[in-house]
């Protein structure tokens, strides 16, 4: 697919999300703009102003299309709950959410790649394979559970703050992950090692250094990056449970609030930056692959 | 061995959904004599283990045991429900793309990518935090309707695949319908690769499920769920029964049905790499 058609899928699937977020909050229960935004200091003008801006009385696709072109230029409007701009909001927690998401992406990769490579490469088959079967036990682990865990036992020992710091949340970010792209990284190295290629050089007497190097590894290296597009997005679902439970105030931890607040402006505005992000970081991902790797490109 | 092991597991939890009624309730002879919505004025929200409550209780002061056994039933039917949903989608997605025309697989393909380019588990919440009151259904929907895209994908390869054999040009020569084709060339060379995103599925759910409860977007709090259960723990950090319990019985639930599917065939490895649950 060219990179043009991924562009446009790429605003089709924003619009798509943003939309499906508008109805549904039109359906919240109650009038979703007045009233039900819980413990806010929301006035009467600040939900006018947001009527105002949205277009009241109007019909739906009307109303989305005046909320899609105030979000363009940045203005998401005004939160129910304490009246300031959505976008102080999102900026203020956008930056830790990258952060976090940022850094377990890359710890992942750099962990899993050479792990996987040693698990598909090594003689030491005991070894190699209690470490695979805890890569496998690790996989079905769930976020917040390994989360929980994490936490009771650091704060049982008192090595670390279990609030606010960001090695614990990039650390239970980065376990999943690398369960899967280990064994995935693993099975490509297997399969590079067992190609007619890899024979045929064997055959001709080059050394096994030199095979590992330029016929193995440069096959299987770029595998795991096929994952990447779908890695990104999950990483910042998954910032929803570690920030609630390491008390993050980041992306996730915003929206959840809001969705329990009934903050309707602070929903709409977060689900559109985590499409955007969501959306472009995938992108980014399968363009950088078919750079890497000239048989994606076809 | 080890699949005897799973499937072991899976009888248990199986066994103990089914008896819940039986083990735990407060009528007297059960095992726990506790129904998982009885609440005990005599202890303190959130005590620890001790003789009248084994694994404690949790911040409603209901026994944690008795609603781990009663939760088994929710993470069954929730697993289960979600996983076939899941699975029926993505057999009808794949074969459309497959074999329909090639404005629909473009279309259908499309459709895939996007739910996979994006964080579902936000979108999840959202339909969750908004619908007036969400019950065990729209969990159901919600887990089955957004992990298709997979399978689907999995299954239009092969799809593809098996249209170009000399079996389904055969049958085409002689005038059979695309529906006969599908039914009866197709289908059945993928029910090795349905059973397995069916084991897996029902493990992912089965998180996916936790996770949502969890944060208290799941199923309501009067459902006895092993993920609302350690909702509790959120508050109180130092609370491990409400965590190690429960996580535990998912644990084994999940690995059990990852073993299952990881021995059941050679399509496994990608779909295992797939994203898993938050």
């Amino acid at each position: 697919m060219t990179a043009a058609k991924r562009v446009l899928d790429v605003a089709l699937t924003f619009l798509a999300i943003t939309a499906l977020t508008f109805v549904l909050s039109r359906f919240a229960p109650g009038d979703p703009y007045v009233g039900d935004a819980q413990g806010g200091v929301a006035n009467d003008a600040t939900i006018a102003a947001w009527h105002e801006l949205r277009g009241q009385g109007e019909s739906l696709p009307t109303q989305y299309g005046r909320w899609l072109l105030a979000s363009l230029s940045l203005d998401f409007g005004r939160s129910f709950i304490d009246t300031r701009p959505v976008r102080e909001h999102l900026v203020e927690a956008l930056g830790s959410t990258l952060l976090i998401a940022g850094a377990a992406a890359l710890l992942t990769y750099a962990l899993a790649i050479p792990l996987g490579v040693y698990l598909a490469l090594s003689r030491k088959k005991l070894l190699a394979g209690v470490v695979d079967s805890g890569l496998f036990v690790l996989h079905g682990v769930p976020v917040f559970w390994g989360a929980l865990m994490l936490g009771l036992t650091v704060s049982a020992s008192g090595l670390l703050p279990t609030r606010g710091s960001f090695i614990l949340p990039v650390l239970c970010l980065t376990y999943p992950g690398l369960a899967r792209i280990a064994r995935y990284q693993k099975a490509a190295t297997r399969e590079a090692a067992a190609s007619p290629a890899v024979l045929l050089a064997r055959a001709k007497g080059l050394p096994e250094a030199l095979i590992t190097r330029r016929y193995i590894l440069r096959a299987a290296l770029t595998a795991p990056l096929s994952l990447l597009a779908a890695e990104l997005p999950w990483l910042l679902g998954g910032s929803v449970v570690v920030e609630r439970i390491f008390t993050v105030r980041g992306m996730g931890m915003l929206t959840f609030d809001a969705i329990l607040r009934r903050d309707v402006p602070v929903v709409m505005g977060a689900t559109a930056v985590v499409a955007i992000v969501a959306l472009l970081s995938s992108l980014v991902a399968d363009l950088l692959h078919a750079r890497l790797d000239p048989r994606v490109r076809a | 061995m080890i699949r005897k092991v799973a499937i072991a597991v899976i009888s248990a939890w199986l066994a103990i959904a089914v008896l819940a009624d039986v083990l735990a309730n407060d009528r007297g002879h059960a095992v726990v004599g506790w129904a998982p919505d009885t609440v005990d004025k005599s202890v303190t929200p959130v005590s620890p283990p001790d003789g009248a409550h084994w694994l404690g209780t949790d911040t409603a002061r209901r026994d944690v045991l008795a609603r781990l056994i009663h939760g088994a039933r929710l993470t069954f039917a929730v697993g289960f429900g979600a996983a076939l949903l899941m699975v029926g989608l993505g057999l009808a997605v794949g074969l459309a793309s497959g074999y329909g025309p090639r404005w629909l697989d473009r279309l259908l393909t499309r459709l895939s990518d996007a739910i996979l380019a994006f964080p579902i588990f936000f979108v999840a919440l959202a339909v969750m935090g908004v619908v007036p009151h969400p019950g065990t259904e729209l969990v159901v929907l919600v887990i089955g309707g957004s992990a298709w895209p997979p399978l689907a994908r999995l299954v239009r390869a092969e799809t593809k695949r098996l249209k170009t054999q000399d079996f389904v040009r055969a049958a085409e020569a002689m005038g059979a319908s695309p529906v006969y084709v599908v039914r009866r060339h197709v289908v059945p060379h993928l029910m090795p690769m349905l059973a397995v995103a069916l084991a897996f599925g029902v493990g992912t759910a089965t998180m996916v499920e936790a996770s949502l409860s969890f944060l208290g977007f799941g199923v309501p709090d009067a459902v006895a769920s092993w993920g609302g259960l350690m909702r509790g723990a959120a508050q109180h950090l130092g609370a491990w029964w409400l965590i190690v319990a429960p996580g535990l019985a998912l644990l084994s639930l999940v690995l059990a049905c990852n073993v299952l599917g990881e021995r059941l065939g050679p399509a496994s490895g990608r779909l295992l790499s797939d994203r898993g649950a938050p």
